[in-house]
């Protein structure tokens, strides 16, 4: 068989890129510090990963760092929910009602296509500086890559799966249970991949408009006061947290749908 | 009761079906289609690519209503697609996130039959078929010819009387398909089914049937009806026999002309 073959060239494959991947971070970490301890001697400008750390550690020691994270996590939790479950319901009844995707979908379209961050304030404004103008914001950017791909995940499926399942006698329910939900469950879960990032940023943009706390906050706050260490500290915490969760979607993405690999 | 006996499995009558054409006009692709299929019989329909073959197997399926003429099982008109009918599809139509097992009993599960005995009746096809190993398997794991073995199984689990076929073995290298149409016959004789295999290959369609049907250009019609009178069991020695290629010239001799009409329509159209 040729399944040996080839879970062993993926591992083989898995196992250099993780190698390339360490390699690469290593000299980026040797870099970086060579650059902010011996080139770049303003700390207005630049700043050496071990001062990035050490100011991690003591803002995390006295709470400040916990407050951020909390009042940003809270956001993100309940906006990136509520844009999932939404967006998944909403590109679904799309998909299965053409008639009205017809009228929607343009629309949509529109809109993801608009820079959120033109829209922030207005939400700022509507909803007033504070968590739900924090949500609405986070929400309305993740919405969008969830629906669309929810969307795409019912079209793209084939019509001869469709046709199988129809001359085994299965109703329009059985049909969107057994064959279009699953075939979707791939796409939805990689429009959950892609609206991490724009969650995030949707956090960031969120905060610099409308709120008194959070790493969006930090950042544009110490970036006024010059304090490098604590901006980088709050870059590294969201880019973190974004790549944590893209790979566990990635990986998840793979899981259901091994057929795609 | 020699007329339970005479009643045909299968009764098409003046069955003609016409698509919306691209610019709004019918596009008419079969026309006036009468013939019969007797209980156990295996029929094959032969005829050039575009001729209707597919449709056909599809209205007789009830996936599509013809836009005229009527189609009868067991001398009663049906309403929707799933009782006695069974489809194996051209492409492998198996759903990549079951398992092997669970595409066989896919058509069970629609029918409401408990998980355990859908999995039980499922194991039995598919030791029919010869994959009884591959059970854990899923589609993408499997060669193209396992995949369309899990779909005749998969067909025959729902206990249909009868089988639509439609060009299974056509993406399949030429001695897979040889040992394909063995097994299909060996299948045949143990389980009793009626069978209505469409193919373009003249060889096949001679080797499988009692009858071929050989359908005109498009508009399908039903050109000649042609009795095979090769003993059973066939094997692949019953290929090489006068009789065989007596038989598959004759098929070619009455749809030449069709298939180079076609043909020239297509190279004209591509110009
Ligand atoms: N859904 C459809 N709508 C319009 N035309 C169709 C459709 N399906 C098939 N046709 C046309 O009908 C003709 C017969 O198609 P088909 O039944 O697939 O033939 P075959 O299986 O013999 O190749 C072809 O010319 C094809 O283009
Ligand atoms: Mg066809």
């Amino acid at each position: 068989m040729s399944l040996g073959s080839d879970s062993m060239q993926d591992s083989l494959k898995g196992r250099s890129q993780w190698r390339a991947v360490l390699l690469s971070l290593v000299i980026l970490v040797v870099v970086w510090e060579v650059l902010g301890r011996y080139v770049i001697h303003n700390d207005l400008i630049f700043a050496p990963l071990s001062h990035i750390f050490e100011r991690m550690y003591t803002m995390a020691l006295s709470g400040e760092l916990w407050k951020h994270v909390k009042a940003s996590g809270i956001a993100f939790i309940f906006g990136y929910t509520a844009a999932i479950a939404f967006g998944v319901m909403t590109g679904i009844l799309l998909a299965l009602k053409p008639r009205i995707g017809f009228y929607v979908e343009p629309w949509l379209g529109a809109l993801y296509a608009t820079p959120m961050i033109a829209l922030a304030p207005i939400f700022v404004v509507l909803l007033g500086i504070g968590l739900s103008s924090k949500i609405a914001i986070i929400f309305i950017e993740a919405f969008f890559p969830v629906t669309t791909n929810s969307a795409l995940g019912i079209k793209s499926t084939n019509r001869d799966l469709i046709d199988a399942s129809l001359s085994f006698g299965a109703t329009d329910a059985q049909v969107v249970k057994t064959v279009l939900l699953p075939n979707s469950l791939p796409f939805i879960v990689a429009g959950m991949r892609i609206a991490v990032g724009r969650a995030l940023a949707g956090v960031v943009v969120a905060e610099i408009f409308g709120s008194v706390a959070g790493i969006g906050n930090m950042i544009w706050f110490s970036a006024e006061a010059y304090d490098m260490p604590k901006l980088f500290s709050g870059v590294f915490l969201l880019a973190g947290t974004s790549v944590a969760l893209m790979s566990v979607l990635a990986r998840i993405e793979k899981r259901v749908a091994p057929w795609r690999a | 009761m020699t007329d339970v006996k005479s009643q045909a499995k299968l009764r098409l009558s003046n069955v003609g079906h016409a698509y919306k054409g691209v610019g709004g006009e019918p596009l008419t692709v079969l026309r006036d289609i009468t013939f019969d299929v007797r209980p156990g019989e295996f029929v094959t329909i032969v005829g050039g690519s575009g001729s209707g073959k597919t449709t056909l197997l599809r209205i007789i399926d009830h996936l599509i209503a013809p836009t005229s003429g009527a189609v009868l099982i067991d001398g009663e008109k049906i309403e929707r697609p799933g009782g006695k009918l069974s489809f194996v599809f051209q492409t492998d139509s198996l759903l990549p996130w079951r398992n092997v097992i669970d595409n066989v009993a896919y058509g069970l599960d629609l029918r409401g039959v408990p998980k355990a005995d859908g999995r039980s009746a499922a194991r039995k096809y598919l030791e029919l078929v010869g994959l009884g190993g591959f059970a854990d398997y899923y589609p993408h794991q499997l060669s193209g010819g396992m995949r369309q073995r899990v779909n005749l199984a998969r067909a025959l689990a729902v206990e249909p009387d009868v089988l639509l076929m439609d060009e299974p073995f056509a993406a399949l290298d030429a001695q897979t398909r040889e040992l394909m149409q063995l097994e299909l016959l060996r299948i045949w004789r143990e389980t009793g089914k009626t069978i209505l295999f469409v193919t373009h290959q003249l060889d096949e369609a001679v080797f499988l049937a009692d009858r071929v049907i050989a359908l005109s250009a498009r508009p399908g019609s039903v050109r000649e009806i042609v009795s095979i009178d090769l003993p059973q069991p066939r094997d692949i020695a019953t290929k090489r026999t006068p009789e065989f290629q007596a038989y598959v010239a004759r098929l070619w001799n009455l749809i030449e002309s069709d298939v180079r009409r076609g043909f020239q329509d297509e190279s004209a159209a591509s110009i």
